[in-house]
């Protein structure tokens, strides 16, 4: 049996836009325009320029997560330790300011590529489950972060470093550009390489693509990178919006990744999915929680309506399972 | 209709008109306005507010109460937006107070140094803005017109020497702080550390946060009271509300027959009722008494008159009282 399955010849193509593969995933977005409209038609000031502009820079907030989490739920595993991630890197980011700003951002982003590996290699190597592993190296890394740190805020004026994070071209801020163009490259990578399309392959039936000759441990680790490395960049984004973090930083956002992933037609048990489902999602969710505090809706009213948006893309998204899709 | 009609009904609807206006200012004007000129009737104000979250913690909620209450008596818009402790996301919202162009921001910041770049946009969109509670770094105040809140220094500084004196000067402590990153916690650290640097014999055995909640607090004492046990003869908290969690946590400890009743001392930086009632028992030591109410006034009063034009002082302080059981009873008993 060979090692590597070649992938098919007419799937080599690239594919900007990869089909949605779950009711959910198309339904997504035309919630997403739906609500889009109803804000302009009720919410006054929605359509105001600097509006706009928070309502893609919250985009930016959890979308890095989001699009981080996709490839690894679409592998059939999961990663809650997005959020301690984000937070370490963002405190590793303006902590080592001192020693450059190249210096910094690297690290940060080292420091997530390793816990990613870390992941993926107790969940392949030591064959622990991706939940139990990430649920600990999530307390694990925040104990870390706060040990490190200690239970107080860091503060960065490095001039350069805020500017990146608090700079627009236009009306769009250009962390949301930049999550955008890492979008592109995650949803490339998914739908036009042989990884991707192993990775649709290992969630749909783990044991047939091993038969297949799959390198399945190399993929998921990889994936895992990915999600770290991702969940870093996300830290180093909101450091250098904020210019001050706490060890705390980014504590239950993991809860909101993996909703807007799951909204967005990625099936937790994996196979199918999509990178633009889950921006639609974030999209969704951001508009929705703008919308509602320009109507000055009790803030807790949020929750209760995502809640309740997640079990009815729950609810459509049953379908029967042992169709791997993705990558045709 | 002649043209005496049109001038007669012209003029009167004129009149109803500027009266509805001037109505605004020249109604009962409430005692904090007397004496001053307003640029604008207070029913046309409109007062953004962002803070903490109200489901923070009971001292939170009633600073909210205060502010929704007396914006409604006036007949003024307040424009809330709950950050729900995450810096970030208080960051996404504080843009909607320049969407929704109100005359003065009110800014309770969740993270001192994170809600810089906010208060600059807001300096920018020409907002007048009233920080609330926690003071910003030094780098941010020229942006803004005042800050108002209780002395979190001094008193924490007298819950130190109240626990002092409770100790006799002697014992060992544990201190519950507050949410990290927030510059009320570190300055009710430091107003606590500096008052027992006379008491040498004060031992410290730990300090750890509770982020302002009871349920945090009374974890982090069960685990305190397993690792100690009898060492304990203090605690000394940053809040009420931790504050309370940590003496529920020692009551079921002596329930349980683990620790001796009545030997550990509590006091706090701000009593809540449930350490106001264990004041008059017995169970708790004291506390400084500092009332939302205050803060929620206070900060209200204050946004107004900035956006009436109307100069305030750069500082606006309080400071609560001490209570032990001595003088409680004279206060009256806090409902947070």
């Amino acid at each position: 049996m060979s090692a590597d399955v070649k992938p098919a010849a007419d799937a080599s193509r690239f594919r900007f836009l990869p089909h949605m593969d779950s009711a959910s995933g198309h339904l997504i977005w035309a919630i997403t325009v739906a609500l889009f409209f109803l804000f302009v038609a009720i919410a006054p000031g929605f359509l105001n320029f600097l509006n706009i502009n928070s309502i893609l820079s919250e985009i930016a907030l959890f979308g890095f997560l989001a699009v981080a989490l996709t490839p690894v739920i679409v592998s059939g595993n999961i990663d809650i330790s997005v959020g301690s991630v984000l937070g370490m890197a963002a405190c590793l980011s303006i902590v080592l300011m001192p020693y450059g700003i190249g210096v910094a951002i690297s690290a940060a982003l080292g420091a997530g590529l390793l816990a990613g590996f870390m992941n993926g290699v107790l969940v392949e190597k030591v064959g622990i489950d991706s939940f139990i592993v990430t649920l600990a190296t999530m307390i694990g890394i925040r104990g870390v972060t706060f040990y490190y740190i200690g239970d107080r805020s860091v503060m960065t004026l490095d001039p350069v470093f805020l500017a990146i994070g608090n700079s627009n071209v236009g009306f769009v801020p250009v962390r949301t550009i930049v999550l955008a163009i890492i979008a592109v490259l995650v949803a490339w990578v998914m739908h036009s390489t042989s990884h991707g399309r192993y990775t649709f392959a290992i969630g749909g039936n783990r044991a047939a693509a091993v038969d297949a000759g799959v390198r399945v441990s190399r993929h998921v680790i990889a994936n895992m990178m990915i999600c770290g490395l991702l969940a870093a960049v996300g830290g180093v984004a909101m450091a250098a919006q904020l210019g001050s973090v706490t060890p705390a930083f980014g504590a239950q956002y993991e809860l909101w990744g993996i909703t807007a992933v799951v909204l967005g037609g990625t099936r937790l048990r994996g196979g199918t999915g999509s990178i633009l489902g889950s921006l639609g999602a974030v999209a969704t969710l951001a508009i929705l929680h703008n919308g509602m505090v320009l109507l000055q809706v009790q803030s807790f009213y949020v929750p209760i309506v995502i809640g309740f948006a997640l079990i009815l893309a729950l609810v459509l998204d049953r379908q029967p399972t042992g169709i791997v899709k993705g990558g045709e | 209709m002649n043209r005496r009609q049109a001038l007669a009904t012209f003029g009167l609807v004129t009149a109803i008109s500027l009266g509805d206006t001037w109505g605004g200012l020249a109604q009962d004007l409430p005692e904090f306005l007397k004496g001053h000129e307003l640029k604008k009737p207070l029913n046309q104000l409109k007062i953004g507010f962002s803070a903490l979250g109200r489901g923070t913690n009971s001292y939170s909620a009633i600073v909210y109460d205060i502010m929704e209450k007396r914006s409604e008596e006036l007949g003024m818009e307040l424009v809330i937006l709950d950050g729900g402790t995450d810096p970030g996301v208080q960051a996404q919202q504080i843009p909607t107070m320049i969407t929704k162009q109100v005359d003065v921001a009110v800014v309770w910041p969740i993270n001192s140094g994170a809600i810089l770049p906010s208060i600059k946009l807001l300096y920018d969109a020409k907002i007048p803005i009233l920080i609330l509670d926690s003071r910003i770094p030094e780098e941010g105040v020229k942006y803004t017109v005042a800050f108002t809140g209780a002395d979190h220094y001094k008193e924490a500084y007298n819950t130190g020497l109240l626990m002092a004196k409770a100790l006799d000067g002697k014992g060992n402590l544990l201190e519950i702080t507050g949410l990290p990153g927030y510059d009320v916690t570190q300055l009710r650290i430091d107003g606590i550390a500096d008052a027992l640097k006379q008491y040498p014999d004060i031992k410290l055995l730990d300090i750890q946060p509770a982020d302002w909640s009871q349920e945090k607090g009374q974890t982090l004492t069960e685990s305190w009271i397993t690792r100690f046990g009898d060492q304990i003869d203090g605690i000394v908290a940053a809040d009420g509300g931790s504050g309370a969690g940590a003496m529920y946590a020692v009551r079921a400890a002596v329930e349980d027959g683990r620790l001796q009743s009545g030997h550990i001392k509590f006091t706090d930086v701000s009593l809540f009722t449930p350490n106001y009632d264990a004041i008059l028992t017995g169970e708790y030591y004291g506390g400084v008494l500092q009332p939302p109410q205050t803060e929620g006034k206070l900060a209200f009063e204050n946004a107004v008159k900035i956006a009436e034009g109307i100069e305030v002082p750069k500082e606006i302080l309080f400071e609560g009282p001490v209570l032990t059981k001595e003088n409680a009873a004279q206060y009256e008993r806090p409902n947070w």
